[in-house]
């Protein structure tokens, strides 16, 4: 088990050197360097070019690239120039407020995405797996996009049950008070986005459900007269949810990735929010820090994955 | 007769690989050190259980799959590589016949494109004499010429195995591997398309590397036969030596498991049986060596005849049973 | 047995045409949403010809967000005084060509970089298939907003190019996929020694076994496009400012004036994106169920 989790953090190794060199690349062909925004009628362009030389951005590439995953290495992510803010500093505090939405979303989406394909496996073809069924394929195909904004005009606007913006009431006071403040904001978005991305687990779940009730193992489980209810939760269930867990992991990311949007539209100040208006405000060392958390953060899951698939999958853990 | 086709101690191994940097830790021997030949209008036998490499055997001939080490040799020309093959265009005089002839013919293709494909690619001819040889060949395996734009499923289980055939007599081959060509048939199709095999053969001179499971079948069709086991061959000799002389122990459990329908003869077939059953026990290590694998050289019989087992041991033990029974007088 | 066989064969394997028109007449909500979105699709590209460049390009702010009905708009007009009508339809073509070409795009270099990885094997598909995991990585969305942020000559094509070359990795493992199990079918070994070519094998003999597997993707496809589309535009980072889009229709949205008191101007939209892509995912399961008639309904 510990010889296959080194060997597959391990592999991350050259995954995230070509993952941060094609950032670094993305980074340099962008317009601008941390100078730009000192731009002023008074700056000497040649007092320009002697701080470029001295942040060393005439070295070669691959010397300005060592020193890119260096400081990297070190937390040192360079200023944003529109806030004049280390961008540690940015995304500490908006790294909360992803973390909070993405949690009450990971948790929701299981909360949903489970019983309903187990509702819908207990009942096949009949109604409700037919409506769980629908339910899923137009969820898989509509944008979230134009549901995010169906809701917000709905509970938001019009019923005015929950906030519309951002992530605290100003007045909110005391650790409690804070705290509930921060959940009642995210329930709207996260609830959301939870219905609308069922569809993976509900898919492999079901099938995982119908194909294991005819698999050896069930059936000699009901020869010896083992309790439907206990087949059910013990052996088939059980089994099905391997692919479920293993597929934590890349959940995960595409829920934290997947943010960009929820936050733009209920305007969350999350990370995702905080990417946007650095592109809109070509904000290059907030996007490039940004990257590259979003890149190590993937690479992550995907170990994340194969390590949860390795503990819930003897098969894999011992072969 | 000449010889058509030569096979030198032809090795295909496969890597199983595993460990940290998935690196090659041990070989599967698939076929392990084979040699024959194949004379020119002849049927040669190739029988054993399933996984004792046979059909490896007939994928390498052919040149769908890659030999370890060994030699294929086609009328005097090595064409063990794939460059070879091409530049003699080999596949045009060495064809194929598959066991699942559904699974052979392409469902999206009409039966014309099936058979006209190897003369499309090897004889370029122009279209009228494209159809005009589709025609000649549907007309050979006895299938009316309206299905000539009918698709697969539209056939039989045995109709489609003359399909099969027709596609591989198409570019008039020296040479047919068919690889259980008949075991996924119906008893009562099988001998139809056997029967129909030979008369092809009469008619047209090919050679046919005979694949096969099945001993009745083999009796049926070849002249030659080699019994293989576990990669290796065990015994090879002509029809008369294996089945009336058979020396191999393999060989002789294998004739002796077909089913007998001698109500008369039951007990004696199955005091036989036993007998060979015993034999198999107590003498394993004449034919079999200390890994379990058949001995890898191969003692002459008679001219014809060649089995494979250890001759030393045997004499050994031979000598060994005789001192026994002095003895014990 | 044989005889019993051939005809469930025969049955299993009519043509893709005859299966297709089986599987729709027994799924009333996907024959419903095939004729929505053919007669929507040719009313679209139809209709935004007679368009007038003008009609939605000109800002007029004397007409600002007229309510539906007044002075000949029948859906009223926008924040720059234009007709929504013709916005909407012109916005729609702008969207629906995007999405199609991009997912035609990368359906196409799937099908070459899947059929090569299935097909070869070996070393070429063990290099194919960790560079496209690799990529699969990647926060394409991300990526694309960069991108297309410092590309300088930036248009409809250079839109649909930075998309295709940042997801064209979807549909490989599919299509390899596919690839494999067709590949270990005699068929295939009989075409090679046919002595077909290896492009010829997996052109002539191969791809049409797939093709009704690709053309169900393919639409399953299309309906997540077109949310990628929408979504990027709707974040600014689609089209061109001048290029109208179902993206650029809904950003009317983020105001929240806009959104509770000028439903009109976001409101239709919405509906178009939620009538294609509802439509074209039920067509797409009806295909998937030609492909697969295991799930058959008929």
């Amino acid at each position: 088990m510990w010889k296959l989790i080194l060997k597959r953090v391990l592999l991350m190794i050259p995954q995230l050197l070509l993952m941060t060199l094609l950032i670094f690349a993305i980074a340099k062909l962008m317009p601008g360097d941390p100078f730009t925004g000192r731009f002023s009628p008074q700056l000497d362009l040649s007092e320009l070019a002697r701080l470029r030389k001295e942040a060393g951005l005439d070295d070669p590439w691959y010397v300005q690239y060592f020193r890119w995953i260096g400081n990297a290495l070190h937390g040192h992510f360079g200023d944003s120039y529109v806030l004049q803010k280390p961008v540690v500093t940015l995304m500490g505090e908006r790294l909360g407020n992803t973390i909070v939405l993405s949690l009450f979303t990971t948790v929701f989406l299981y909360l949903f995405g489970i019983p309903m394909a187990v509702a819908s496996a207990k009942n096949e073809g009949k109604f409700i797996d037919r409506f769980w069924l629908t339910f899923n394929s137009i969820t898989y195909g509509v944008p979230a996009l134009v549901i995010f904004l169906f809701v917000l005009f709905l509970f938001g606007y019009t019923l005015q049950w929950f906030p519309t913006s951002g992530s605290v009431n100003i007045d909110a006071e005391g650790f409690v008070g804070i705290w509930l403040s921060k959940i009642y904001h995210v329930i709207l978005p996260s609830v959301t986005i939870a219905a609308l991305s069922t569809v993976g687990i509900f898919t492999y779940l079901r099938t995982g459900l119908l194909d294991n009730r005819n698999q050896d193992f069930v059936r000699t489980a009901r020869a010896k007269g083992v309790p439907e209810k206990q087949i059910f939760w013990k052996h088939n269930f059980r089994n099905s949810m391997l692919p479920i867990a293993q597929n934590f992991g890349f959940q995960i990311v595409a829920i934290f990735s997947g943010s960009i949007f929820v936050e733009q539209i209920f305007n969350y100040p999350g990370m995702g929010l905080l990417y946007y208006s650095s592109i809109s405000t070509r904000d290059y060392a907030v996007i490039t820090a940004l990257m590259l958390f979003y890149g190590f953060l993937s690479l992550v899951g995907a170990v994340l994955s194969d390590i949860i698939l390795a503990w819930v999958d003897p098969r894999v853990r011992i072969s | 007769m000449g010889e058509l086709l030569r096979i030198e101690d032809l090795r295909i191994h496969y890597p199983i690989r595993g460990g940290f940097f998935n690196r090659v830790v041990d070989k599967v021997y698939a076929v392990d050190g084979v040699s024959f030949s194949i004379n020119e209008g002849e049927t040669y036998g190739l029988v054993g259980e399933s996984g004792s490499g046979k059909t490896t055997i007939g994928s390498t001939i052919v040149g769908l799959e890659k030999a370890t080490s060994g030699k294929v040799i086609y009328k005097g020309e090595d064409v063990t590589t794939p460059a070879a093959r091409r530049k003699l265009n080999y596949n045009r005089d060495v064809q194929m016949i598959f066991q699942d002839s559904m699974s052979s013919l392409n469902p999206r293709k009409t039966i014309y494109d099936i058979i006209s494909e190897p003369i499309k690619n090897f004889e370029k001819l122009d279209k009228n004499a494209e159809e005009k040889r589709v025609a000649e060949l549907l007309d050979i395996v006895g299938l009316p010429q309206r299905t000539m734009y009918q698709y697969p499923f539209q056939f039989s289980g045995g109709q489609r195995q003359r399909i099969g055939i027709a596609r591989a007599i198409s570019t008039n081959p020296k040479l047919i591997v068919a690889d259980e060509p008949v075991s996924a048939l119906d008893l009562s199709v099988q001998a139809q398309v056997l029967n129909f095999m030979k008369q092809i053969q009469k008619n047209l001179g090919i050679s046919f590397l005979f694949i096969s499971h099945d001993l009745g079948v083999v009796r049926h069709m070849t002249n030659n036969i080699a019994i293989m086991h576990l990669g290796r061959f065990v015994e090879l000799g002509t029809r008369d030596d294996v089945f009336k002389d058979p020396q191999h122990i393999y060989t002789k459990r294998l004739l002796a498991a077909i089913p007998q329908t001698d109500v008369a003869h039951r007990e004696e077939n199955k005091a036989n049986r036993l007998r060979i059953e015993e034999e198999y026990q107590n003498n394993r290590s004449f034919y079999y060596g200390a890994d379990g694998r058949p001995y890898p050289f191969l003692k002459d019989v008679s001219d014809t005849h060649k089995v494979a087992m250890n001759a030393d041991e045997f004499a050994l033990a031979e000598a060994q049973t005789e001192v026994k029974k002095e003895e014990s007088k | 047995m044989t005889e019993e066989k051939t005809q469930n064969d025969s049955k299993s394997r009519v043509s893709f045409l005859s299966k297709a028109k089986r599987e729709f007449s027994k799924d009333k909500v996907g024959l419903i949403s095939l004729i929505v979105v053919v007669s929507l699709l040719l009313f679209i590209f139809i209709a935004a010809i007679f368009i007038p460049t003008k009609d939605f390009v000109n800002v007029n702010i004397m007409d600002q967000f007229l309510t539906p009905g007044t002075s000949g708009h029948i859906l009223g007009t926008d924040d720059g005084g234009r007709d929504e009508l013709a916005m909407l339809i012109v916005a729609s073509r702008n969207s629906l060509f995007i999405s199609i070409s991009f997912t035609v795009l990368t359906t196409i270099i799937g099908l070459i970089i899947g059929l090569t990885a299935g097909y070869f094997g070996g070393g070429v598909d063990w290099g194919i298939m960790r560079l496209t995991e690799f990529l699969q990585l990647l926060p394409t969305m991300m990526l694309v907003m960069v991108v297309v942020t410092i590309v300088s000559e930036y248009n409809a094509v250079t839109l649909i190019l930075i998309f295709t070359a940042l997801s064209w990795m979807s549909g490989v493992r599919f299509v390899r996929s596919l690839t494999l199990t067709q590949s270990r079918l005699d068929y295939v070994k009989a075409s090679k020694l046919s002595g077909a070519s290896p492009l010829r094998t997996m052109l002539v003999e191969i791809l049409p076994n797939l093709s009704s597997f690709i053309l169900a993707d393919l639409t399953l496809n299309l309906a997540g496009n077109i949310g990628m589309e929408v979504g990027l535009s709707y974040l600014g980072f689609g089209l061109p400012a001048s290029t109208h889009s179902l993206g650029t229709l809904l950003q009317l949205a983020t105001d929240p004036n806009n959104m509770t008191d000028r439903l009109w101007v976001w409101l239709p939209s919405a509906i178009v994106i939620l009538l294609f892509t509802i439509a074209i995912v039920s067509i797409g399961q009806v295909l998937r169920r030609v492909a697969d008639q295991r799930q058959s309904l008929a």
